[in-house]
């Protein structure tokens, strides 16, 4: 018979996971996924204590973590875009400080050299 | 027996790929297996008789922030598809984390025997239907204030794509 | 449920409607095939190939079913993920489509939020082709693949919000009922929320895989030059990701605004019984016959003793189906229904594939930006407020006994005035919605 501690133990590992993830990782796309595990496994806890109680509120509180999920991703992944797409005539005079992100918060800075010598790293895919 | 079995199946797939995300270094790799975690969850969902859970899991999650999560990957491919290296010094923080989150596990499955479903009966004949009940008629307050967030997203989101083509 | 049916149990049940959502799957990809050569052939000068189309196009199905599973197979060894993705577009697709339900009987399982889970898993399609051509693109075209992404991703979620004035006026959201609901409102919800059904045919046929367009120059080209046999072994539709998904927006569409798998007028039977009406139900059995002879006439001008077969397996399930469409008719109304259902569905299918076919080749493709905009700008706006006056008409005919013929022209007017204040507005400040040059 399975029982609802089954569930918590599940949300509870998918916590742990996510929550390593957005501490270990310093990628800010995969600290955002990270944060999207935790909140499905909140998701989890919640749904089956929903079903332990047998009421729909639980579900209820899962879709409203879904919407704010959606919308904190959409914002997130926007303002990365925002941050890296540059405008391509990026001279000095943009450059200043407070205008360009914080380099180590998007990713180390590609150089050159590294792009030219080794096309495979580039294409990780 | 058959219910577990589906459990044991879906929670393995969401557990081992979601570790797998987390120590991908390939950020497209960690895309797919976050949607298969997602997936595997929608699963889990189903078999706790919330079939609009899974469905918002599947249209949402899956296929909404997943299909996001790509598209930023793919448009960001120069930066960021560079293999995003672990950051060892906080490492001690997560391995607290994870301490106490074993622990927890440990103290909810020492009561092992307490939690049982209170009523295995009765899940509503349609959840659709009971969900959109609870949420239009009971808790239409909440339901008002979680527009509220959503609001300010789509505020944000104007006023970051509004800088970039100033 | 038809009782003599019942007799197979229920396993047997699911197992026959297995079989027949695997029949329907693939008589949809013939059928993509066929109409996307006959429209590609009525915008050339002249007729190619003509009368032998029908079985050089399964020849066709099959070689690319086949190009399709070797390219799984090719995958670079190691490489997991690409071929999880090329599956995952497929299998979104399929996922979806055997969610809907194709008659009466004729249903694998009928979920409260079927709508929700089939929008879900053919955004997963769209999701998995994305990421398999990514994973094979590289450098610059990664963006593309990205930008083509992005613009599937939002006429998507355009079709989805045009879907929800359906959905509004049903009521439900599991498919069964969604037709049900139909049948007692006495209309189709075409007849209902006609912008909505326009809008999701708008929608996707603008977002539309690009790979899956065809140039329709090079076309009238290769026209020109004679008959091009290579050309008719690619695949007709882009991929096969793309044209399942082509065929969920077709089942879709049939579902929630042609009355699913209702005849013509099945709320009036009472109404007009006896009358020319009644005739509807014999054209089932009239259109097998003709699909009888059509294919019995292939098989006899066929040369190739392949093809020859195959035309008259062809003919000969369509003699059978003959068979179970004319003897039913002596029994009792709801089992007429229940056979004819899976017809009516599949003829409603066909008709919007050949129409989604038929505008797709005659609508010009926008630049990107022009049709991101298009889809943000205008056709996302529009369906919400076309969802919003559905809405607002269904209380007002609930509160104040409008009629259904009034409060939708209220609606549609409404919406249109809101569409063209719209299109206006943004004419005069970007150039959103002038064709390419």
């Amino acid at each position: 018979m399975i029982s609802v501690e089954h569930y918590l133990a599940l949300g509870f590992v998918l916590f742990a996971i996510g929550a390593c993830g957005a501490l270990l990782r310093r990628n800010p796309t995969l600290i955002l996924m990270s944060i999207e595990l935790m909140l499905t496994a909140v998701n989890v806890n919640l749904i089956a204590f929903s079903r332990m109680l047998g009421e729909v509120h639980g579900q209820l509180f899962s879709l409203f973590i879904m919407a704010d999920a959606a919308a904190e991703t959409a914002l997130a992944l926007g303002i990365l875009v925002a941050c890296a797409a540059r405008p391509p005539s990026a001279g000095t005079a943009e450059t200043e400080a407070g205008e360009m992100p914080p380099e180590e918060f998007i990713a180390e800075p590609v150089s050159s050299e590294a792009e030219a010598a080794d096309p495979a790293e580039r294409t990780v895919l | 027996m058959a219910d577990h079995l589906l459990f044991d199946f879906f929670a393995a797939i969401a557990a081992a790929s979601g570790l797998a995300m987390v120590t991908r270094r390939n950020l497209m790799h960690a895309t797919i297996l976050l949607l298969a975690t997602l997936l595997a969850t929608g699963g889990i969902f189903l078999q706790l008789q919330a079939e609009y859970a899974l469905a918002a899991q599947v249209l949402l999650f899956a296929g909404g922030i997943v299909l996001l999560f790509v598209l930023v990957v793919m448009l960001l491919s120069p930066q960021f598809l560079r293999p995003a290296p672990f950051d060892w010094k906080s490492f001690s923080i997560a391995a607290l984390a994870l301490v106490v989150v074993i622990e927890i596990i440990a103290v909810v499955w020492a009561h092992h025997d307490g939690m049982i479903w209170r009523s295995a009966a009765t899940p509503s004949a349609n959840n659709a239907r009971a969900l959109g009940t609870a949420l239009f008629q009971d808790d239409l307050l909440a339901f008002e204030f979680a527009a509220v967030p959503l609001l300010a997203t789509i505020i944000g989101v104007v006023m970051l794509s509004k800088r970039r083509t100033e | 449920m038809v009782p003599a049916f019942r007799i197979l149990g229920t396993a047997g049940i699911d197992l026959l409607n297995g079989f027949a959502i695997i029949a329907f799957l693939l008589l949809g990809l013939v059928c993509i095939a066929i109409f996307d050569r006959k429209v590609a052939r009525s915008l050339a000068p002249q007729p190619v190939l003509r009368g032998a189309d029908f079985p050089e196009l399964l020849q066709a199905l099959t070689v690319s079913i086949r190009s399709y599973a070797r390219g799984l197979l090719a995958q670079d060894a190691g490489r997991f993920l690409p071929w999880l993705a090329s599956i995952i577009s497929v299998a979104g697709g399929i996922v979806a489509f055997a969610a809907l339900s194709f008659g009466p009987a004729v249903y694998l399982a009928d979920l409260d939020t079927g709508l929700i889970f089939i929008i879900g898993a053919s955004f997963l399609g769209i999701l998995g082709g994305v990421l398999a051509r990514g994973f094979s693109a590289r450098g610059a075209s990664l963006a593309g693949v990205a930008r083509n992404g992005m613009r599937v991703a939002s006429f998507e979620a355009a079709s989805a919000l045009a879907l929800i004035s359906g959905i509004i006026l049903a009521g439900s959201l599991s498919v069964r009922q969604v037709v049900q609901a139909q049948l007692d409102q006495g209309a189709w919800f075409f007849f209902l929320a006609p912008l909505g059904f326009a809008l999701y045919l708008a929608s996707s046929i603008a977002g539309i895989d690009s790979a899956a367009r065809p140039p329709v120059r090079a076309a009238s080209k290769t026209a020109q030059n004679g008959p091009d046999r290579s050309g008719i072994f690619r695949w007709p539709f882009g991929s096969l990701g793309a044209s399942i998904h082509l065929l969920v927006g077709a089942g879709l569409a049939s579902t929630v605004f042609m009355g699913g798998w209702l005849r013509p007028f099945a709320s009036y039977h009472d109404h007009f019984a006896g009358t020319p009406i009644e005739l509807l139900d014999a054209l089932p059995p009239v259109t097998m016959v003709a699909a009888t002879a059509y294919c019995r006439w292939l098989s006899s001008v066929e040369t190739d003793p392949v093809r020859k077969r195959l035309m008259k397996i062809a003919s000969g399930t369509c003699a059978a189906l003959f068979v179970v469409f004319a003897g039913i008719l002596f029994a009792p109304a709801a089992a007429i229904a229940a056979v004819h259902g899976a017809f009516w569905f599949a003829a409603k299918m066909a008709g919007y594939i050949y129409a989604f076919l038929w505008l797709r080749a005659r609508i010009p493709q926008f630049r990107f930006g022009r049709s991101i905009r298009g889809a943000w700008n205008f056709l996302i706006p529009v369906a919400a407020i076309n969802a919003a006056a559905v809405a607002a008409a269904l209380v007002a005919r609930e509160r104040w006994d409008w009629s259904p013929a009034a409060s939708m022209l209220l609606t549609t007017l409404f919406t249109l005035l809101f569409a063209v204040w719209l299109g206006l507005h943004d004419a005069g400040t970007t150039s959103a919605y002038r064709l390419e040059p």
